[in-house]
């Protein structure tokens, strides 16, 4: 007889991993993007609480176009490559067959 | 001694029917259950393994009640030690042959598993995951760990319904 956390140790936790690993990253690179609670708690300090998407903001408002194109292409870039290495490793990509 | 009275309402091809079952059955008896498609046979398994709870009657078994309608009282079926094999095998798909049984074992005893496993016949098969093995070979495999639990009740959904006819003949007279 198993105990219940036996079970969700062994069994449950196991067999939910991917899920578990697109969940979390998913969260994670929604907050990358994150913009008006980081602004409402953190500010805009240079260096310190601005985040990427407030860059962006601060330039658009500068009508500097030029660095808004190139933090939002940065930004993407990096969400991008997280949800493809999420994917690739859920898909079995790096998997190696073992018999 | 299993005493059991099981009301349950279920759906079938010809609508709603209810299913209404008194069983008696004495200790270290094998009993058969047969009947067509959908007549409920697994359902009756399964309520006696705690999986799905009757809508009224009672399940006691050697004098301690597993089941009672009137009270509402249910025992979860991972404190039943109850050997269940189900028709599609449920083998932990994380685990290897091996793995699978010492798991359902109630003490990790891995010279038991590997008699287990010459019993049916998987030895070489012992350190490969359920996804490559046959149906055949993954029945018995499921076969395997429920005897590995040494538990109070065997149920066995169809549990040779994917093996020829030797290996039916060798497996019954486990």
């Amino acid at each position: 007889m198993k105990s219940r956390w036996v079970i969700l140790k062994d069994v449950l936790l196991p067999n939910i991993k991917p899920s578990l690993w697109t969940g979390i990253v998913l969260a994670f690179a929604h907050t990358i993007g994150e913009f008006g609670v980081v602004l409402m708690i953190g500010g805009n300090i240079p260096g310190e609480t601005r985040v990427a998407s407030i860059a962006i903001y601060d330039s658009v408002e500068a009508l500097d176009y030029d660095s808004a194109n190139t933090y939002s292409l940065i930004l993407f870039a990096i969400t991008f490559s997280i949800l493809l290495m999420v994917y690739l490793i859920n898909g079995g990509y790096f998997k190696t067959q073992r018999t | 001694m299993i005493s059991a009275h099981m009301v349950k309402r279920m759906k079938g091809t010809q609508g709603i029917f209810k299913l209404d079952v008194n069983l008696e059955i004495p200790e270290g008896k094998l009993v058969t259950l047969y009947g067509p498609s959908g007549a409920g046979k697994t359902s009756i398994l399964r309520m006696l393994s705690g999986l799905m709870p009757p809508d009224d009657g009672s399940i006691e078994v050697n004098g301690t009640s597993w089941f009672d309608g009137t009270s509402k009282s249910h025992i979860p079926s991972r404190k039943r030690n109850v050997a269940f094999v189900f028709q599609d095998f449920a083998l932990f798909p994380h685990m290897t042959v091996m793995e699978n049984i010492c798991f359902a074992m109630p003490y990790r005893d891995e010279k038991q598993a590997q008699e287990l496993l010459d019993f049916v016949d998987l030895k070489e098969l012992q350190a490969v995951k359920p996804h490559l093995l046959s149906g055949g070979q993954q029945q018995r495999v499921a076969l395997a760990r429920a005897l590995a639990q040494q538990p109070k009740i065997l149920l066995l959904d169809e549990p040779l319904s994917a093996l020829d006819f030797d290996l039916r003949k060798r497996m019954q007279h486990l």
